[in-house]
């Protein structure tokens, strides 16, 4: 496969992933194309591996998080989001993901990658944690405290108005 | 409630994906950064050569120097394809063209000196090869224009082609367009479309500047002869109706050898499609374990599209969507079940 055949290929896949890790769209397409040039200067390389999209997919990972290393710390203010079981119209459908989606947002960096690779890109912890380059055992703590935080903040215990600091 | 977590964490993700985008200006924009990168790394490797000559060369005075490189390097005939002895030409036969995987009715000899990798495609209603290293092109033929229409362009440019002007390619008539480079600059694309004999179409898209010399190039296509397209692999176990009906197969000469990667296409009447690709991993690299059988081998899931196995020097992939659609894992299992290596990888003539 050349470098064209893969990107013209994958790149979809690749913005979508990327604007779930970082969270807005344009630097989610930047991430993507600086990922692909930096692929592109490898590609001979690349195109042997074993799994060459699992190669870019680590590279895009890793732009992120070195993106998020070298902002400036700051806070995301994220609504609390309560638990609403027997929700059954559409509108407060949609307002549910819309809350799910500002906790996950809100996330450490590493444990929202795992998030989205694993519920959005379907990948067993193995796979994420040659992305992250990390072992499997982190990856799982990685999962669990997310899954906790989320579960924390959607929880009615945890329902108050207004808003948390997370970072 | 976990069940329920991480359903709906997977719809809210889903549903936060966003909406398609057009990947060619990315692509675009990504090789032309990726150019410069690759520019800018030449340069300070050419220094550091430069440096390390002039040391060596010192060296050398005293030091007595042995060995060398433990592997020669390939020639560049590895670029080319098996002759398909019996087989005619494109000019010969243009009916040909495009309707076998077997074979490509054409040949690029004259243009591989440029090149480090080629690819080249059969089948499908379409033959080509790409060239890349000091060259960027790519070559196609087939029966009529519109399928040459539907083929995506993969070298990068501006997406706004020039008018079209008339031009003649060893005396037949063609036109040719040029794309402007895409921003922030770098060569732009030609695309020459001719008609070497009545009845066949043939594209050559290069970045360059002149005219001239892309119609040179042009001219050193040659379609008197035809190449058998080959991989180091046989599909020996296909779902019941399925035939072979695509061959691509990339060959490099900086590899471990010059196999680098091939793919056959199968698919049916129904339009049920599947790719099986074999690429070339480096010595330790794969895995032999797989929660699935397909005969001799363990196979892997790769996410619910894609299976996989490792069959040193290669890994194999089975693609039941992108590069397919229709057949089942079952039915991929089965192929895979029937995969046969050629008896040595880098002796081309076995394959």
């Amino acid at each position: 496969m050349t470098f064209e055949e893969y990107a013209f290929a994958r790149t979809q896949a690749l913005i979508r992933l990327a604007r779930l890790l970082c969270g807005d769209e344009h630097r989610a397409e930047d991430l993507v194309q600086d990922v692909l040039a930096k692929a592109y200067v490898r590609w001979g390389r690349i195109a042997r591996m074993d799994q060459p999209d699992l190669y870019v997919r680590r590279m895009l990972v890793n732009a992120n998080h070195a993106w998020w290393k070298r902002r400036s710390s700051r806070d995301i203010s994220v609504a609390v989001v309560a638990d609403r079981p027997g929700v059954v119209d559409a509108a407060a459908e949609v307002d549910e993901r819309d809350a799910l989606w500002s906790v996950v947002r809100a996330l450490p960096p590493r444990q929202r990658t795992v998030i989205v690779l694993r519920y959005y890109e379907d990948l067993d912890d193995a796979t994420i944690a040659a992305i992250l380059d990390c072992s499997t055992g982190t990856v799982r703590t990685h999962a669990k405290r997310a899954l906790d935080a989320l579960r924390e903040r959607r929880s009615p215990s945890a329902t108050s108005l207004g808003a948390r600091s997370v970072l | 409630m976990s069940f329920d977590l991480e359903k709906r964490l997977a719809m809210t993700l889903t549903a936060h994906e966003g909406s398609a985008v057009d990947p060619a200006p990315i692509v675009a924009g990504a090789l032309t950064r990726g150019r410069r990168l690759r520019r800018k790394q030449r340069m300070v490797r050419v220094v550091g050569v430069a440096a390390a000559c002039l040391m060596l060369a010192g060296a050398a005075i005293w030091l007595p120097i042995s060995g060398g490189s433990d592997r020669a390097p390939l020639p560049v005939s590895a670029l080319l394809l098996p002759a398909a002895p019996g087989e005619p030409g494109a000019a010969s036969r243009p009916d040909l063209v495009g309707t076998t995987p077997g074979a490509v009715h054409f040949t690029v000899d004259r243009l591989l000196a440029e090149a480090d990798y080629v690819t080249w495609t059969a089948g499908r209603g379409i033959e080509s090869v790409e060239l890349r290293g000091r060259i960027a092109a790519r070559v196609m033929l087939a029966r009529d224009r519109a399928a040459l229409d539907e083929v995506q362009q993969t070298l990068a440019s501006s997406g706004s082609p020039q008018q079209p002007v008339e031009v003649r390619v060893n005396g037949r008539p063609g036109d040719a367009w040029y794309d402007p480079a895409p921003p922030p600059g770098g060569q732009g694309l030609w695309v020459v479309r001719w008609r070497p004999v009545d009845g066949l179409w043939a594209q050559l898209d290069i970045h360059g500047e002149s005219l001239e010399a892309v119609i040179g190039t042009a001219s050193l296509v040659r379609f008197d002869e035809a190449r058998r397209c080959v991989v180091p692999f046989r599909l020996e176990s296909l779902p019941a109706g399925t035939r072979l009906q695509g061959c691509s197969v990339n060959l490099g000469l900086d590899g471990q050898g010059a196999f680098a990667e091939g793919s056959l296409v199968v698919g049916d009447e129904a339009g049920r499609w599947l790719t099986v690709r074999a690429q070339r991993v480096p010595v330790g690299v794969g895995n032999a374990a797989g929660e699935l059988r397909a005969g001799p081998y363990r196979v892997r899931r790769q996410g619910s599209e894609v299976l996989e196995m490792t069959v040193a020097p290669n890994e194999v992939e089975v693609f039941l969507k992108v590069w397919g659609d229709g057949y089942t894992e079952r039915d991929g299992l089965t192929v895979l079940s029937g995969y046969t290596p050629a008896p040595d990888v880098d002796d081309i003539s076995t394959w």
